[in-house]
């Protein structure tokens, strides 16, 4: 048996087994003819043509009902319609159909036939209508054989054409939804087979031992004398026994071939779906492939591929499920012991926060009493900077009045710096005086002591004059000394006024800061006492929410220890879990999954 | 020289030196200020620096500055000199007199201003 390539010529290939076994059976009629010499002699051509019609006419019918079980793998194959899923789809109903209706189409063309030619060979040879009954009689022995012959060569070719146009473009799921396994006729076939395996042959050594006997009887009776008819029973026993035995182990050999060939079309497919198993027991998880085969067979092969597919389905997800247990298991693994870890640290720093919170309520309650004292020391201090910005102020104006008074003080020491400056040049003048007074006398006496005893007197009188101015100048020197003194004492007194002025200038503005600091001070303070006032407030509320903040403190700690506890056992869990997930990660990794998944 | 009697005599002081003067020799004293920057000053013939109060003008028109003086009207001896003093300052010291317990040398004014004029100039 050679598989085409390709769909195309699928379709001939696939029904050329019914040409094959219609010529088998008529020349095994033919044969069986000439054996019981069912036309007589000189009918023999006549017989030939109308078998050789039959034949053609059984033969073109069988074809073209063939063609039209298989319109759409023709149309396929010769390229007049597209090779679409739909077509194929259609292309493999009528393929797997094909073996059933070539057997009836077969069985059909032996009938036809067979009535042809016991109809119309009496009538053309003028015989007995006898013969026609064993021509019938023939064709019920050899027909069904011969098509269930047929129906076994063809189903192999079926199944071979199956495979093919599945590969063409068809997963092994979709031929199962297009072939449903809804058939169950296992029983019924196998039946049939049996009826026919034993019946046809039994009915064909029937009719050629019956004819055979009646020959015999015939002729015995025919014969004239106890040798005569022992002559024919000696002929009879003897003549045509090889010919009769080669026909007959003919037809046992047919009946083994096909018995083989319902064996073989039976055990491969269960062959292949053991080989399958097998090998899926080993761990090998190949893409399902279709295992095609027929009744209840098919649908154990249907079966097993959708069982195959969802088991390479379910692996995967199993592999992956795996996997993402395994992952996730090993991360809640880590994060278990690290929130164990973290709530051992919670439960430590829970303990420690809880006496701090505790020890902070005792501050707080210490705070509160401290915040009541400031509030008190802030209002003295309020009270305190009122004081010291009214002493500013009296300070600032009584620094104003000075700097007016020493003002007031320069301005006099200067009048009296100009007053000395003028009773000075009035000093000078007055020496200027005294000096040619002076000098008067002075010339006068000289010219008194050059006039001798005569101007005695007169040098006297100028000696006296010249004391008196000598006593003026001394005494306008004495003066000048005092007013030197006055200037010096006037000019120190003006640089002591600037000093004191300027002294009294930087006390104003001193003053003026100090005024305004204690200002900003008076402000801040009574910003401070209000503040004070709130922090006391805000703090008495504290001391009560450290106090409930302590108590929950206390629950929150014994909740944490009670958490910690939890996660220890969560912890061992989470280790279970994924000692778990590495058992199902070995297991699914015991099968092979080649292919695409699913 | 022996046995010279003179009266009216101006007893000057230059710096912390005494010097006299024949009232004769003298015309008229002055204020320093009417001969500013013309008059010597009796300081330099001690070796000083100059400086006057008042300013004797001689007859001839020269003119000497002294610190101090005053005129003594009483009638003096004069004490001669030796004869090594004879040409000291210029031949202008007369011999001493006694006053006041003291004594002063008696110098005429012309030959004295002279005398500091040379002397100034040697200096200069």
């Amino acid at each position: 048996m050679s598989n085409p390539s390709k769909i195309q010529g699928l379709a001939r290939w696939l029904t050329r087994p019914s040409w094959l076994g219609g010529v088998l059976g008529v020349v095994l009629a033919l044969s069986y003819g000439q054996f019981e010499d069912i036309p007589r002699e000189g009918a023999w051509r006549i017989f030939v043509v109308l078998v050789a019609v039959a034949l053609a006419l059984g033969l073109g019918v069988t074809s073209i009902l063939e063609r039209r079980a298989l319109r759409v793998l023709w149309a396929v194959g010769q390229g007049r319609m597209p090779s679409t899923a739909e077509n194929l789809r259609q292309a493999l109903k009528e393929a797997r159909a094909i073996p059933e209706r070539c057997f009836w189409f077969t069985l059909l063309g032996w009938f036809g036939g067979a009535l042809l030619v016991a109809v119309a060979f009496p009538l053309l040879v003028d015989g007995p209508w006898l013969g026609s009954l064993r021509i019938i009689q023939v064709a019920i022995a050899l027909g069904p054989l011969n098509a269930l012959l047929v129906y076994l060569l063809v189903v192999r070719r079926s199944r071979a054409a199956a495979d093919r146009i599945a590969n063409a473009g068809l997963s092994a799921l979709e031929v199962i939804e297009a072939v449903p396994p809804v058939r169950q006729n296992l029983r019924r076939r196998l039946l049939t087979f049996t009826a026919i395996a034993v019946l046809c042959p039994s009915i064909f050594i029937l009719d050629v031992s019956i004819a055979r006997a009646v020959r015999v009887m015939d002729e015995i009776l025919e014969a004239q004398g106890r040798e005569a008819q022992e002559a024919v029973v000696a002929r009879a026993s003897s003549e045509q026994n090889l010919s009769l035995g080669l026909l007959s182990g003919f037809v046992i050999l047919l009946v083994l071939g096909t018995a083989y060939a319902a064996g073989v079309a039976l055990s491969e497919p269960l062959r292949a779906i053991t080989e399958d198993a097998t090998r899926i027991a080993k761990g090998d998880l190949r893409p399902p492939w279709v295992i095609l085969a027929e009744d209840e067979v098919w649908a154990a092969a249907a079966a097993f591929v959708q069982m195959q597919a969802q088991l390479g389905q379910a692996l995967a997800q199993m592999r992956r499920a795996g996997e993402q247990i395994s992952t996730t298991t090993e991360q809640l693994v880590a994060t278990s012991t690290e929130q164990e870890s973290g709530a051992d640290e919670q439960s430590s720093s829970l303990n420690e926060t809880s006496a701090t919170t505790e020890e902070l309520a005792r501050s707080a309650q210490q705070i509160a009493g401290n915040a009541e004292s400031v509030a008190g020391i802030a209002e003295r201090t309020f009270a305190a900077a009122q004081g010291g910005q009214r002493n500013a102020a009296a300070f600032l104006t009584a620094m104003q009045r000075m700097k007016q008074d020493n003002q007031s003080i320069a301005d006099a020491v200067v009048r009296l710096n100009k007053r000395v400056q003028q009773i000075g040049k009035v000093v000078e003048f007055i020496n200027e005086i005294a000096d040619k007074s002076d000098l008067l006398a002075l010339n006068a006496e000289l010219e008194g002591t050059k006039a001798g005893e005569v101007g005695r007197g007169f040098s006297l009188v100028a000696a006296e004059m010249r004391r008196l101015a000598e006593n003026v100048i001394r005494s306008t020197r004495t003066i000048e000394q005092l007013i030197e003194e006055i200037r010096d004492a006037t000019h120190a007194a003006v640089m002591a006024t600037e000093a004191g002025l300027k002294t009294t200038e930087a006390g104003t503005l001193l003053a003026a800061q100090v005024d305004e600091s204690l200002s900003l001070i008076l402000e801040l303070a009574r910003q401070t006492s209000h503040a004070v006032r709130s922090i006391s407030l805000a703090t008495q509320q504290q001391q009560t929410g450290t106090d409930q903040l302590a108590a929950a403190m206390g629950d929150i700690l014994r909740v944490t220890e009670q958490n910690a506890a939890a996660t220890k056992q969560m912890v061992a869990a989470n280790s279970d879990l994924s000692t778990l997930a590495r058992d199902l990660k070995l297991v699914v990794e015991h099968f092979q999954l080649v292919g695409k998944e699913g | 020289m022996q046995g010279l009697r003179v009266s009216g005599i101006l007893l000057c002081h230059a710096g912390a030196h005494r010097i006299a003067f024949p009232a004769v020799d003298v015309a008229v004293i002055d204020a320093p200020g009417l001969h500013a920057g013309r008059s010597r000053s009796a300081r330099q013939a001690f070796g000083e620096p100059a400086g006057a109060s008042r300013v004797l003008l001689a007859p001839s028109g020269e003119t000497v500055g002294v610190d101090t003086l005053e005129i003594d009207a009483e009638l003096h001896r004069v004490l001669p000199l030796p004869p090594v003093l004879e040409r000291v300052a210029g031949g202008s010291l007369l011999g001493f007199i006694s006053a006041r317990g003291v004594l002063w040398p008696l110098v005429r004014l012309v030959e004295f201003e002279r005398y500091v004029a040379g002397a100034s100039r040697e200096a200069a």
